[in-house]
């Protein structure tokens, strides 16, 4: 028998990181592994099962048409109410289910972060790529109905990517770091509902951002979800956009995710002492 | 087999610190000044990369090791193990087995050390690691397997095989949340048990479940060291680790006490943890209560037949066992059971009022006085470890102390013949009658 590779545990910062860039690679197959565990069990025993995925978002959408639209009269920029809900809430949706599973990811796992040994990050990511699904799904729903209401513009195509990863950057990052957290602090799982409805509010979902105070505009990048929300508003009015806040909001995005991912891999070798 | 060495294991040295663990500012903060130092070039060495070990001397002298909030797992541990060694690690509750197990399967990372091994690694802490009881067997089996570090194409290729070995098929595409317990191990161990790592580590968790799924664990641990792989077993069963392991790393306190031949490594163990033999054992805070525990077991004497305490009883004799109990509460349906193990861990023998048919009831504060009189003692001289169970019929423990006391059995002229049996003649010693063609020749000699 020829020993296929060499493994050195050590105490030493270097050799951790050598060895985990190694270890990613060779648990490339978890990754897919955890991702279709992640799919299947979602809609296990439910009666209306991957139905949840489409109803979700026209749920939502309805009822904010009601309320903000009908009741409260807030504004759309010329949308019509269902296109303008709808815009925002594909993307917002997506985002909260990514924050909420990953922060929650490692916890949920605890079992086996405490008794066996694979790089944890794939656990988060893994669980992104499979909220990525319902965001496809409600994403054509989105065109749909953009195209049937004479609104679609290719434009809303062109520039997902760009949204998506702004998206994912952000979603991952604090994710990553609320994870890490959490495994030492439970106060995370009891808090992130309501995290994610601040943040909502801090994000131009139920308003458009035109009714934002002049004098809170500059810091919107802070928020990256606000600039991918409003521009998927802009795809379907045909732009223009706001290149600089979008520009803002992927550096932005970005540096959220090295933060996320550096907390996230200082406390992931404690995790499982700590869990 | 070669004498390559597959797992080095260097100045291996972990830290926990009680109860529980540092706040994250703490270690933030450690960081923050380490990396601002860093900006500030006040640290002027450099280390290359790779070539640095610190050592446990090194660490304990950094002004963190002082504070009493820590405490050493594992101290300074050395040592090497060759290719297709069966290697068992031996020691107490709390003597860093668990530790050292945790930092070789890298669930935990080392403090000081290194580890260095070649090859994969599974490691076995338990059976079913992952199981999702929403999924089918089949996808449980996918999961499992990769889990555990197996190939997507490995499992595919071995999936009949593991079916077959977990005698499940016929519910294989059923969520496991269905199963018996029995077909949920079957199915989770037939995982396990065809992985084909070159480095195997089981702890002996893994064992639990009934005599026959025991034995099939070990036996197939048997069988991966016979295909040449190198296998740790984490152990309290000295009988296991004495046959299957060629050699035992013996720890106690979080140090390397002994390494090498298995025999030795056993005997250590065992002499360390040997108690005086006494004939009255103090059970109110004796240190091998188990968890969860209540304090009912009060006292454990050894008696002679007409009632003198004794600290060792003749092989043949009556012995009289008695306990003494006291619960702050009371308690119906209870019964006492005492099972006589040898210093290696085997019961050979099992004393239980359930066999009697009846059950105590305890009143609230009353000391309760129990005697099990054995009128003949058959067992064969040597040490035995007592352990102590009150429970209730359901199975629901209240008192459970394992090693109570040692009891001693003194050799004695049992057969009437001079002759004395002894342990290596096995452990039980029965009355026989023999009926025998006369010998003329030896007949002189008897007399």
């Amino acid at each position: 028998m020829i020993p296929s590779s060499t493994t050195v545990i050590s105490a030493d910062r270097q050799e951790r990181l050598r060895q985990f860039l190694k270890d990613l690679w060779d648990f490339r197959e978890l990754f897919h592994t955890f991702l279709q565990r992640d799919l299947k069990v979602r809609y296990k025993q439910t009666a209306l099962g991957a139905m949840w995925v489409v109803l979700q978002p026209v749920t939502t959408t309805l009822a904010y048409v009601l309320v903000f639209g009908k009741i409260a009269r807030m504004p759309t920029d010329g949308l019509p109410l269902v296109l303008f809900y709808f815009a925002s809430n594909v993307p917002w949706n997506a985002f909260s289910r990514e924050l909420t599973g990953c922060a929650l990811s490692i916890e949920s796992n605890a079992q086996l972060v405490t008794k066996v040994y694979f790089p944890r990050i794939v656990i988060p990511v893994a669980i992104i790529s499979a909220s990525l699904v319902d965001f496809g799904i409600g994403w054509v729903i989105l065109n749909l109905v953009a195209i049937w209401m004479g609104y679609w513009h290719w434009q809303l195509v062109a520039l997902t990517p760009l949204l998506l990863l702004i998206q994912w950057c952000m979603g991952l990052g604090i994710g990553l770091a609320l994870a890490a957290l959490n495994a030492q602090y439970r106060d995370v799982k009891n808090v992130i509902g309501f995290i994610i409805q601040i943040m909502m509010l801090a994000t131009p979902v139920i308003y458009p951002i035109s009714r934002l105070p002049l004098a809170l505009q500059p810091y919107l990048f802070l928020n990256p979800m606000a600039g991918v929300v409003s521009a998927y508003r802009d795809c379907l009015k045909g732009g223009p956009f706001d290149w600089p806040l979008l520009s803002l909001s992927l550096s932005m995005g970005l540096f959220y995710l090295c933060i996320g991912f550096w907390f996230f891999r200082k406390q992931e070798a404690r995790l499982a002492d700590i869990l | 087999m070669s004498n390559e060495t597959v797992i080095r294991i260097q100045n291996l040295s972990k830290r926990y610190r009680y109860g529980g663990v540092a706040p994250v500012s703490d270690s933030l903060r450690t960081d923050l000044t380490d990396w601002a130092k860093g900006l500030l070039r006040l640290q002027k060495e450099k280390r290359p990369p790779g070539t640095h070990h610190e050592s446990f001397r090194q660490v304990q002298a950094h002004r963190l090791d002082v504070d009493p909030n820590y405490f050493w797992a594992l101290r300074d541990i050395n040592f090497e193990i060759q290719q297709g060694e069966v290697v068992g690690i031996i020691g107490r509750n709390g003597s860093g087995k668990s530790t050292l197990l945790k930092i070789l399967s890298r669930i935990t990372p080392p403090t000081a050390g290194t580890i260095t091994y070649h090859g994969r690694v599974a490691s076995l802490l338990e059976v079913g690691t992952g199981f999702h009881r929403e999924l089918t067997g089949r996808e449980n089996v996918f999961l499992n397997g990769s889990i555990l570090g197996m190939k997507r194409a490995e499992i595919t290729r071995r999936f009949d095989e593991i079916v077959a070995f977990a005698e499940v098929d016929k519910f294989i595409d059923t969520p496991v949340k269905f199963y018996s317990s029995g077909m949920y191990v079957r199915l989770a161990f037939a995982v396990a048990a065809h992985l084909e790592p070159e480095i195997l580590i089981v702890d002996e968790v893994l064992a639990v479940g009934d005599a026959a799924f025991q034995k099939k664990c070990l036996g197939k641990i048997g069988e991966v060291a016979q295909q040449g792989r190198t296998v740790l077993l984490v152990s309290h069963n000295m009988s296991a680790v004495e046959n299957l392991c060629d050699k035992s790393a013996f720890l106690s306190d979080g140090r390397l006490v002994f390494w090498g031949d298995t025999a030795d490594a056993v005997s250590h163990y065992v002499s360390s943890t040997a108690q005086k033999a006494l004939a009255d054992t103090d059970l109110t805070s004796h240190s091998g209560r188990t968890g969860g525990s209540k304090t009912i077991l009060r006292r454990l004497r050894f008696l002679r037949q007409d009632g003198t305490p004794c600290a060792s009883v003749r092989l043949g004799e009556e012995l009289v066992l008695e306990v003494t109990l006291n619960s702050s509460e009371s308690i119906r349906d209870v019964n006492l059971g005492i099972g006589v193990n040898t210093d290696s861990g085997l019961r050979v023998l099992t004393l239980t009022t359930r066999f009697s048919g009846r059950a105590m009831e305890l009143q609230a504060g009353q000391p309760v006085i129990i005697r099990c009189s054995v009128p003949e003692l058959l067992l064969s001289p040597g040490r035995y470890r007592l352990k102590l169970v009150l429970d209730r019929s359901s199975g629901e423990s209240y008192d459970v102390i394992n090693d109570a006391a040692t009891l001693v059995v003194e050799a004695a002229d049992f057969y009437g013949s001079g002759f004395l049996p002894s342990a290596s003649q096995g452990l039980v010693v029965s009355k026989v009658h023999w009926s025998l063609p006369k010998d003329p020749l030896a007949e002189p000699a008897r007399k």
